[in-house]
């Protein structure tokens, strides 16, 4: 890594802990899930917030896309929901007595779905193929969504009822999958004597913009990663592949996914180069969500997939 | 360790894959107890049962034990002993408790499946055996991967991988080790019992038992053209000794005598070499006037062996068909005349009438074909059954038979008219393989003729049955016009496939049993002669043999060696950082494979929080190293330095 080089990461690693600090200020006690969802963000992947209602999902979207400088919009997600709710609609105009393209809440830098499994599957898949592609077709026409363009989904727990659950092949799409969980004790009363946290999200300044994030962006694309790490990767692949345990191994996305990720997580750091340590540390919020254990087991034994593996597979 | 019970299944069924060719030979009683132990072993799999108490245990032991002496009268010999060591098998799974006893029944099943080669050595079990094996070393990485980390597919795969990595050390010993003639060991055999072929002697239905049968008896390879199918005689056996009923040997001790004078035409010598399947007699076949041959032979041209055959035996021979047999005593006259008393009167009668009329010897012979060909007999698989007077009832009566009927009624006419004649049974005929060069002669093919003694030209091959289907003679069993069904299936199949896939498989147990079980002793000392090494001895092939196993073994080792060695080399980082854990682990802690070098770190700190800054920097060098871009000799001299002065305290 030359020396102009190294000087833009340790820039873009002192603006991310910059912003993740701002964050933290809003978002009290949640540290880990701050990191990760930066991390995501960084790793130009879509995010998934897993967590019952009123634990702050909403808020961490918000906080993000403000200190982030991004132009946010938020779908509340129904079962009523339709696509073109989503993506826009070609709409007749009466004086110009023509078509035009009015477009939906998708063409925004940053995106809050909101209870995304409360929508039908077809207003999903729009959603979610808009995230894949980066651009929507409607009525034959292809529109590129702005850069950079990041998705927080927030989805509740899959046994309430009213839900759609998101398939295996949807659930891919997002590079992550974090849970909030409840504050701590200290936290919480932090919470409760603080000011109003809509307030506090507007008074935030901006670390970032969105020309900025793209830099930042690249410069995580760019953190080396040994052969050695490389050999790690694909030992988890392999054994995700070969284990009794999983009903299916993790897709090549998957292996690119823990890499990406890993990436970003070292540059937050301020690493210059991937540890097996940054594997192991996005390694719950990106495997989890991809892999399906075969055997109670180990979910009795309060096991994950990832931790299964990050206690398994020898780190070569 | 303790076994997970689940991980029984795959054991059972590895047990009943070694078993499975030896079910069909297994008495009753085994089998019952198979199955209950296999029922049983199921229900603790499936959590239905315990293992039982160990009382219960050698009850069973006990049951296995009288269920052998019930069914074999002993618990040695080859049968009874894998029995034994089967069942014993099964048992052990019911106290399968450690690691150690799984070890112990999957090294078993490994001698196991081996010992199927005592009854067979068919290129067939030699695949099946490969497979099996493959199955049991699977079977052994499933319970040495204590992370479950591997399926069935990549269990087998690494399985297989072992497998064929061995075959090197195989064909050293395929090759150089020595080889014992007879028996490897001096158990009781059993195998003999089963074994299909030309009998000692021939009563009516002996042969044509046989004719059913599509089992190869032996095939042959010659040197030059083959002759016609009408000369192909393979003697087997010479009968003299007649009882009214059934022709036998002669009983008298035999008389060897190997200088025997031959008329020797324009010899035409035959070059053959033969392979045997075994039959269990000591008796070789070879064609007519047989010129050379390894073996002893008779005053009556049989080939014959010291020992049984109970293996693939070959051997070549040369054989004259133009030249003939005059050797011929006092005693060998009146044997072949002999007649058992007071029989058959109206043959005799039939064989006085023809001689007188025909003046001489050949004339006569030339009647009674005529006879035989003018008369209404028939040529048949399925001969009514016959009288007391069996000759005078085929002849007069029934007029069906096949040819034992005929060659036995030939004989008896000859000898009744004072011409001494003889039956020979054997093959007759052989079918080339188009597909290779070599002929196969199969149990259908087995027939009966007869030879007579004529003063000017020895003896003589007389074949009756050409005189009443002269298509068997000239063009073999299937075109002899008998009942199809009674043929096996695939001679008489006309399916152009099933022909190609019968001598494509034929073939292939060619080769098999030329290059694979005919290895012998002699091809081995041909092999090494053709090395330029002569006269080896069975210690120096054992010591060569030693020496290779080590010399490649040896070899693989470095290559390992050299591997690891090289990687530690390009990998200064991982080595160093090997030490720093040594170090540690001497100190009483141990690194995971899984643990990340910060993880362990956590670990080392907690533990030894005076080696804090020594083994973080230890840890930093080594994934700046490691995983970093830059593996400058700075850090790596730092690194060793460091890990050179670590003390864990």
């Amino acid at each position: 890594m030359n020396s102009s080089n190294s000087n833009l990461a340790r820039a873009s690693t002192g603006l991310l802990k910059q912003a993740a600090k701002s964050i933290a200020q809003v978002i009290l006690g949640k540290d880990d899930q701050i990191r990760l969802a930066l991390t995501c963000l960084v790793a130009q992947g879509h995010l998934l917030i897993e967590d019952t209602p009123g634990v702050g999902k909403t808020t961490l979207a918000h906080t993000i896309a403000q200190v982030m400088g991004l132009d946010f919009q938020r779908i509340q997600f129904t079962s009523d929901l339709l696509p073109s709710d989503i993506l826009g609609a070609a709409i007749y105009n009466r004086e110009q007595s023509s078509f035009e393209f009015h477009k939906g809440p998708v063409f925004s830098n940053f995106i809050l779905a909101d209870e995304v499994n409360r929508a039908t599957p077809k207003t999903q898949s729009a959603l979610l193929e808009a995230m894949e592609e980066r651009q929507v077709t409607v009525e034959g026409a292809t529109r590129k969504l702005p850069q950079p363009f990041f998705v927080i989904a927030t989805q509740n727990p899959v046994h309430q009822l009213g839900t759609y659950p998101l398939p295996e092949s949807q659930l891919d799409r997002f590079l992550m999958r974090i849970h909030l969980g409840y504050p701590d004790k200290k936290a919480e009363r932090e919470l409760l004597q603080g000011a109003d946290r809509r307030e506090m999200i507007e008074h935030l300044k901006p670390v970032v913009d969105g020309g900025k994030l793209q830099t930042i962006q690249k410069q995580a694309a760019k953190i080396h990663v040994a052969d050695a790490l490389l050999d790690y990767i694909q030992a988890v692949l392999e054994f995700t592949r070969n284990s009794p345990m999983f009903e299916f191994g993790l897709s090549p996305r998957g292996g690119l996914a823990l890499l990406n990720a890993a990436r970003s997580l070292a540059l937050i750091e301020g690493q210059e180069y991937v540890l097996p340590e940054h594997i192991k540390i996005v390694m719950a919020s990106v495997v989890n969500h991809r892999l399906e254990l075969c055997t109670d087991e180990l979910d009795n034994q309060g096991k994950t997939a990832a931790s299964y593996i990050s206690e398994t597979v020898p780190i070569p | 360790m303790a076994i997970d019970e689940h991980k029984f299944t795959p054991v059972l069924i590895g047990i009943h894959l070694v078993a499975l060719p030896i079910y069909s030979r297994l008495p009753p009683y085994v089998l019952l107890l198979i199955a209950s132990f296999t029922i049983w072993t199921l229900l603790i799999i499936t959590g239905r049962t315990r293992q039982p108490v160990a009382f219960i245990r050698i009850l069973l032991a006990g049951a296995v034990v009288v269920s052998l002496l019930v069914s074999y009268g002993t618990i040695l010999g080859q049968e009874p002993g894998t029995s034994m060591l089967l069942m014993l098998s099964f048992l052990k799974l019911f106290e399968m408790k450690s690691k150690r006893d799984v070890l112990l029944v999957i090294f078993l099943g490994y001698f196991l499946v081996a010992t199927n080669f005592f009854h067979t050595q068919s290129p067939w079990i030699a695949a099946y055996v490969f497979v099996v094996v493959i199955y049991l070393t699977s079977l052994l990485i499933i319970f040495s991967d204590r992370l479950s980390s591997t399926n069935f597919k990549t269990r087998i795969k690494i399985s297989l991988r072992m497998v064929v990595q061995s075959i090197p050390l195989m064909l050293i010993l395929f090759v150089l080790f020595p080889r014992i003639q007879g028996p490897l060991w001096g158990i009781p055999d059993d195998a003999k019992s089963a074994i299909t072929g030309v009998g000692d002697e021939m009563s009516p239905g002996s042969i044509n038992n046989l004719i059913s049968s599509g089992a190869v008896a032996f095939r042959v390879m010659f040197k030059d053209e083959p002759p016609e199918q009408k000369d192909l005689y393979w003697r087997g056996l010479v009968l003299s000794h007649y009882d009214g009923r059934t022709w036998r040997r002669d009983d008298a001790p035999e008389d060897l005598r190997p200088e025997i004078e031959y008329v020797t035409a324009d010899a035409k010598l035959i070059e053959y070499a033969v392979m045997l399947e075994p039959h269990g007699r000591k008796w070789l076949y070879s064609l007519e006037n047989l010129v050379a041959s390894p073996y002893t032979v008779t005053r009556e041209l049989q080939a014959i062996t010291e020992k049984e055959i109970n293996n693939l035996f070959s051997y070549s021979m040369i054989s004259n068909l133009q030249a003939t047999n005059k050797a011929l005593n006092a005693q060998e006259i009146k044997k072949n005349l002999l007649l058992p008393q007071g029989l058959n009167e109206k043959s005799i009668a039939l064989a006085k009438k023809l001689r007188m009329a025909a003046g001489n010897n050949v004339t006569y012979t030339n009647s009674v074909l005529n006879y035989f060909k003018t008369n209404p007999f028939f040529y048949t698989l399925s001969p009514p059954l016959l009288g007391e007077n069996a000759i005078d009832d085929f002849i007069f009566n029934s007029r069906q038979g096949f040819c034992e009927h005929y060659s036995g009624a030939f004989v008896y006419l000859m000898r009744a008219a004072g011409v001494p004649a003889r039956v020979v049974i054997g093959y007759q005929g052989g079918t080339l393989n188009p597909l290779d060069d070599y002929m196969i002669v199969r149990q259908s093919d087995a027939h009966a003729w007869a030879e007579i003694w004529l003063d000017d030209r020895g003896w003589t091959r007389v074949d009756p049955t050409a005189a009443v289907s002269p298509s068997r003679i000239d063009y073999g069993i299937t075109n002899a016009g008998l009942e199809e069904s009674r043929l096996p299936f695939f001679l008489v199949s006309n399916s152009q496939l099933l022909f190609q896939l019968r001598y494509t498989i034929d073939s292939l147990n060619h080769s098999w049993n030329k290059w694979v079980i005919g290895f012998n002793d002699k091809k081995q000392r041909e092999l090494f002669e053709m090395l330029g090494i002569k006269d080896i001895d069975k210690a120096t092939l054992f010591s060569w043999m030693v020496v290779a196993m080590t010399l490649s073994g040896g070899l693989v080792f470095l290559w390992v060696f050299k591997q690891g060695e090289t990687k530690s080399k390009r990998d200064v980082a991982s080595y160093y950082y090997g030490v720093f854990c040594r170090k540690l682990e001497k100190a009483g802690l141990i690194k995971l494979p899984s643990e990340s070098a910060d993880e362990f770190l956590a670990r080392v700190v907690q533990i030894f929080p005076a080696s804090k800054v020594k083994a973080s920097s230890i840890t930093h060098y080594y994934q700046c190293l490691r995983y970093g871009s830059d593996d400058s000799d700075k850090h790596k001299k730092r690194l060793i330095d460091a890990v050179k002065r670590f003390r864990a305290e």
